[in-house]
């Protein structure tokens, strides 16, 4: 399988009466495109504001962000499955992609059922998942530089979703929008000639003498709360529900196969994924990259999550893999999964590799449960430092400077004014804040 | 300690662990009907006090009956 990807880099995002791309600027027409996108009657209100790096600028409760791609020649469409989007296998042809950008989905929509949308509800706050969607970043300061979203220009479209609907609905509505959005930016390129072009011809031609390398990327799944099959949280193909491992081709993540935000990861982040991008560049000359394995994490019986460990490995197994290198992105019991897949596949006698945040220093062991067989691990640090508010210890409370604009919520967790400085951090929302899973800032750790 | 995820209280070193239901239902399982959920729940409680009093040398699991 081979995928050719058009790079354009986008240097300037200005309001304009013509939608288009040129000289490394895109100029969007937001009159035109809000009437597209209100032509959903799902989508009561909508706006789009820009954000640029370096703006003293607040994004708060951001639900996914996305990376325009487009297909230009090859099957299916960019970010398949969701929304009604076409299904057919990606990740051949050729795909264009927009560098430097990220369309961000914005609503005042809780994703889950049960709690109430209001912002300024405490009940909102209550448990991460809600409170998970009052995640925010800053566009300038000191998070910015940690934070890969502060560092592209944020096409922010905030929705509000028709009340009278389902969960379901509402959500399928303010993704379905963003991605519709993603897709008329995209569009503008169709005709032009990319900057960059990078080829990844798919793990076919194997060098005998290299070992081979199997990636192994862990997903939760919000089955259990969220009530919707498929149009919130990281989805494969669109499906964010609980089941078996798939075996996946890495090109088809280039093309969004894997997409959809959840509490730590955003669509944008998945396309960009830096692990399967390293190991294509290995492959060949010290690896053979042999493919991906995604599993579903957070199923609630020990027998299930047995099952999807070693079903894992087998499959690794199946494929000839020697080595795995195995990602996850989430917390708690998602945790069971992932650290069984790893003594899975060494039981198997496939080496691992396992790249992981690590829990807060003052709770004891780095990580929730250690088995002796992980014993290669690669730690993208804590993830929270002195920026980041641990418990309600007023010194760690969050410490981001006063910001002159807000984009999404206006208040945030405890009917937090999202603007003030010092912000008291009460709520789950501390853990989500921003956990690097896949190695993709500037941050380098001490040994233990 | 009774727990669904039993994996992590023996590798982390739990004394006694009583097998329980799934993650969002502990201590029985609502599938079964009120009645042998009932006892199912009593297996799951008495097995914890039978293991209280039961000698162990390492982490020890133990597998209350469903029906």
């Amino acid at each position: 399988m081979k995928l050719e990807i058009g790079t354009f880099y986008v240097k300037d995002v200005i309001s304009s009466n013509v939608t288009s791309y040129e000289n490394e600027t895109l100029k969007l027409n937001i009159e035109e495109i809000l009437k597209e996108i209100l032509s959903d009657r799902a989508i009561i209100n909508a706006s789009i504001e820009i954000a640029k790096p370096g703006d003293s600028t607040r994004i708060v409760g951001y639900r996914d962000i996305i990376e325009p791609r487009i297909k230009i020649s090859g099957k299916g469409v960019c970010y398949p499955g969701v929304c009604n989007r076409s299904a057919e296998t990606v990740g051949s042809g050729t795909t264009f992609r927009l560098d430097g950008v990220g369309v961000v989905n914005l609503s005042d929509l809780s994703p889950t059922p049960k709690k109430n949308n209001s912002n300024n509800s405490k009940d909102n706050n209550i448990k991460g998942i809600n409170s998970g969607f009052d995640i925010l970043y800053d566009m300038s300061g000191p998070s910015a530089d940690i934070i890969p979203y502060s560092k592209i220009i944020n096409v922010c479209l905030i929705t509000n979703t028709d009340p009278d609907l389902s969960i379901e609905k509402r959500n399928w509505a303010s993704q379905e929008a963003t991605l519709k959005l993603s897709d008329i930016i995209s569009k503008t390129v169709i005709e032009k000639k990319p900057d960059e072009i990078e080829i990844f011809n798919s793990p076919e031609s194997v060098n005998p003498d290299l070992p081979k390398v199997v990636y192994i990327s862990c997903h939760n799944s919000p089955e259990h709360f969220s009530h919707s099959v498929s149009a919130f949280g990281t989805g494969i193909y669109g499906l964010t529900r609980l089941n078996a491992p798939w075996l996946l081709n890495p090109n088809e993540w280039f093309d969004g196969a894997v997409a959809g935000g959840n509490n730590v990861s955003t669509s944008w982040l998945l396309v960009n994924n830096p692990v399967i991008k390293d190991l294509y560049r290995r492959h060949g000359k010290e690896i053979n990259f042999v493919g991906c394995i995604a599993i579903r994490t957070r199923w609630s019986h020990q027998t299930e999550k047995n099952i999807t460990s070693n079903q894992a490995a087998k499959i690794a197994s199946q494929i000839g893999a020697e080595g795995a290198i195995i990602t996850w992105d989430n917390g708690g019991n998602d945790f069971m999964e992932v650290i069984r897949t790893v003594k899975a596949c060494e039981d198997s006698k496939i080496k691992t590799v396992f790249i992981t945040f690590e829990e807060h220093p003052d709770t004891g062991s780095p990580l929730l449960e250690t088995l002796p067989e992980a014993r290669a691990i690669v730690s993208t640090g804590w993830g929270r430092n002195e920026l980041m508010p641990i418990d309600s210890i007023p010194e760690y409370d969050l410490k981001l400077p006063q910001v002159n604009t807000v984009i999404g919520k206006k208040s945030i967790f405890a009917n937090q004014n999202a603007l003030s400085g010092t912000i008291d951090a009460r709520s789950e929302l501390r853990t989500y804040l921003w956990n690097d899973r896949y190695g993709v800032n500037k941050w380098s750790a001490f040994d233990y | 300690m009774i727990t669904a995820i039993f994996s992590l209280a023996l590798t982390t070193g739990a004394s006694r662990v009583i097998k329980g239901a799934r993650i969002e239902h502990v201590c029985g399982d609502p599938a079964l009907g009120e009645e042998k959920d009932f006892n199912y729940r009593k297996n799951i409680v008495q097995m914890a006090l039978d293991a209280l009093s039961t000698e162990v040398t390492e982490p020890t699991l133990f597998e209350p009956k469903v029906l």
